[in-house]
């Protein structure tokens, strides 16, 4: 019998050994992988994002947690894929141009797959065109933007304009964050709406699409 | 007779009341990207960053000083030069390891911030070759050359020496990266301890008494804890027993320990007055983090020395010009009457800051920063 609350509390502790082997022993259970995800994985990640809105897990336990619960999700993928199954939203994410940070964009990029999103990262140093061209072959839902320094934030505006110039803006829907970055400048450049950590930019995204 | 900026900090230092708030800015970026573009104001031309800084009526943070060398014995560091990559290869009869860093102009200036593009530590075999490179550090001592840098430094300031960063920082930020460094503590909890144990033990033996025996009364140890990345519990465990023990021993020779706070620290203010520390270099504020001003001054009142406190993102052409007032109006009264802090720009006034605020900031220091600070 699939225990979804052993799975959810091994993805909390970070166990990836564990994760993977109960995760398995639900499909060979012949549990359907969605139901596996929507039982155990994701309300795992739920969890851990309101452990970290009140202090109690900080990044190390959020990345810890994320990656035992992209242990299980690598088994269920191709499942997920078989079935049919979509995901609640497609993201594109990335670090601007000139800028080597990675870390929060990573982050925010795990608590998305925990929270049932496909991810496409583009990874650090990302140049307005590259996001625009992202936004033309995977049509995405969002773009999301990460920037730590004051001086690479400024990219954040100059994917924005590139977007709208490439016809795209009304297409997508785009998101910032990041240290030096504050609504202020979300709305500034045009921007959807500003995250100040992962949590945030997941439940912002689920509402925003309503799932 | 007005205090030099010299005088000022001292002061601060030995916890007396200098003449008005010290206000040292930090140009270098700024500077350099008005020298590199040609759009230097018509007013510095030809002048050089210190001449600027006293035009602007602010100091030099002078942090260019050393009282030591580092240098290997019993390895060969090899270095490679290859488009936009810079290699260090730490050969050892252990093994070898391996840092790289970018080079691109774009991203060139991370270099300076220690941002490695390839780690040191990256499988669990590579601990024993940091172990061996940490065992066969030494620090070879060069006071005199700090002495002639104190003295060229002069009136403008006061040095404040940067000796390095505690093992678990380092490892975090250097050694590893911290995305994967939290997983390695998972992953390899014996070789991380024991690599931690061997770098405090190499440094008490041969770092301590080198800044201990040192002419330098600043030093800086100890960069960007934050309370995401060094959260409460770490830092507890990780970090505060290196710094109460330095702390104790720098107190007891009469020095200073900072540590550069470019970071958010809101859930870490017990932990660093706990530690020891005596300043908070480049103390970062909302909006640019979550900490603010007042929570810092009512943790750390007299015993943590602030130097900050005014974010360089209120410097930005994007931030308001009336809510920069407000900001600025709103740290004279966080830190009335004005004991144990430093006015300064966290980190950096940077290239794409307004530098007509640089000079407003001076003008409201000499407004409302006599001494005793009023609450306005």
């Amino acid at each position: 019998m699939t225990d979804y609350a052993a799975l959810k509390q091994a993805v909390i502790d970070g166990k990836v050994a564990q994760v993977k082997q109960l995760t398995q022993a639900a499909i060979d259970e012949g549990r359907p992988a969605q139901e596996v995800l929507d039982q155990g994985l994701i309300p795992a990640m739920d969890t851990v994002g309101e452990k970290f809105s009140c202090h109690e897990f900080y990044i190390p336990e959020m990345l810890i947690a994320a990656r035992a619960m992209q242990g299980g999700l690598g088994l269920l993928k191709p499942l997920l894929a078989a079935a049919g199954g979509k995901p609640r939203g497609k993201v594109v994410i990335g670090t601007v141009r000139g800028d080597l940070h990675d870390i929060g964009k990573n982050l925010v990029g795990m608590m998305l797959q925990g929270g049932g999103f496909e991810v496409i990262d583009l990874g650090a140093d990302v140049k307005p065109e590259k996001f625009v061209e992202a936004v033309k072959t995977s049509s995405p839902d969002f773009v999301m933007m990460s920037a730590l320094l004051t001086t690479t934030m400024l990219a954040m505006k100059e994917t924005v304009e590139q977007l709208k110039s490439a016809g795209l803006r009304g297409k997508v829907r785009v998101a910032v964050g990041g240290a030096p970055v504050t609504q202020r400048f979300c709305e500034e450049i045009g921007a959807d709406f500003y995250s100040a950590n992962a949590t945030g930019a997941v439940t912002k995204a689920k509402e925003l699409l309503h799932v | 007779m007005a205090m030099t900026n010299r005088q000022r900090l001292l002061a601060i230092l030995e916890r007396k009341s200098p003449d008005r708030v010290p206000w040292i800015a930090r140009l270098p970026l700024w500077y350099d990207a008005r020298v590199k573009d040609g759009q230097m104001p018509a007013r510095f031309q030809g002048k050089g960053i210190l001449e600027v800084a006293r035009e602007l009526r602010t100091g030099d943070p002078a942090r260019d000083g050393r009282i030591f060398k580092v240098r290997y014995e019993g390895l060969e560091v090899r270095t490679e030069r290859e488009p936009g990559v810079l290699r260090e290869r730490f050969v050892t009869p252990v093994g070898e390891v391996t840092i790289g860093r970018v080079l691109s102009d774009e991203v060139g200036r991370q270099i300076d911030q220690g941002l490695p593009l390839i780690h040191p530590i990256r499988r669990g075999e590579d601990y024993k070759v940091w172990e061996y490179i940490a065992e066969h550090t030494h620090y070879d001592p060069c006071y005199d050359e700090y002495r002639q840098y104190e003295a060229a430094v002069g009136d403008e300031g006061y040095p404040m020496v940067s000796c390095g960063d505690c093992p678990f920082h380092h490892y975090l930020l250097h050694l590893v990266g911290y995305n994967d460094a939290y997983y390695h503590m998972v992953d390899y909890p014996e070789e991380f301890e024991r690599l931690m144990a061997v770098m405090a033990a190499v440094e008490k033996e041969r770092l301590w008494p080198v800044i201990a025996n040192s002419p330098a009364r600043l030093i800086l140890h100890g960069v960007h804890f934050d309370s995401q990345m060094t959260p409460p519990h770490m830092f507890r465990k990780y970090i505060t027993p290196y710094y109460t023990e330095l702390s104790a021993l720098l107190h007891s020779r009469g020095k200073s320990l900072a540590w550069h706070a470019d970071d958010d620290t809101k859930d870490l203010l017990a932990e660093i007055k706990e530690a020891g520390f005596d300043m908070s270099e480049c103390f970062t504020t909302a909006p640019m983090v979550s900490v603010t001003l007042e929570e810092a001054r009512a943790a750390w009142g007299r015993d943590v020395i602030i130097w900050g406190g005014v974010p360089s993102i209120i410097l930005e052409p994007t931030f308001p010009a009336d809510e920069f007032e407000a900001y600025m109006r709103g740290v004279f009264r966080a830190i009335a009457p004005g004991d144990a802090f430093i006015l300064g720009v966290a980190d950096n006034v940077m290239p794409t800051s307004l530098i007509e605020r640089v000079e407003r900031i001076s003008e409201l220091v000499e407004q409302y920063g006599t001494y005793p600070v009023r609450p306005r």
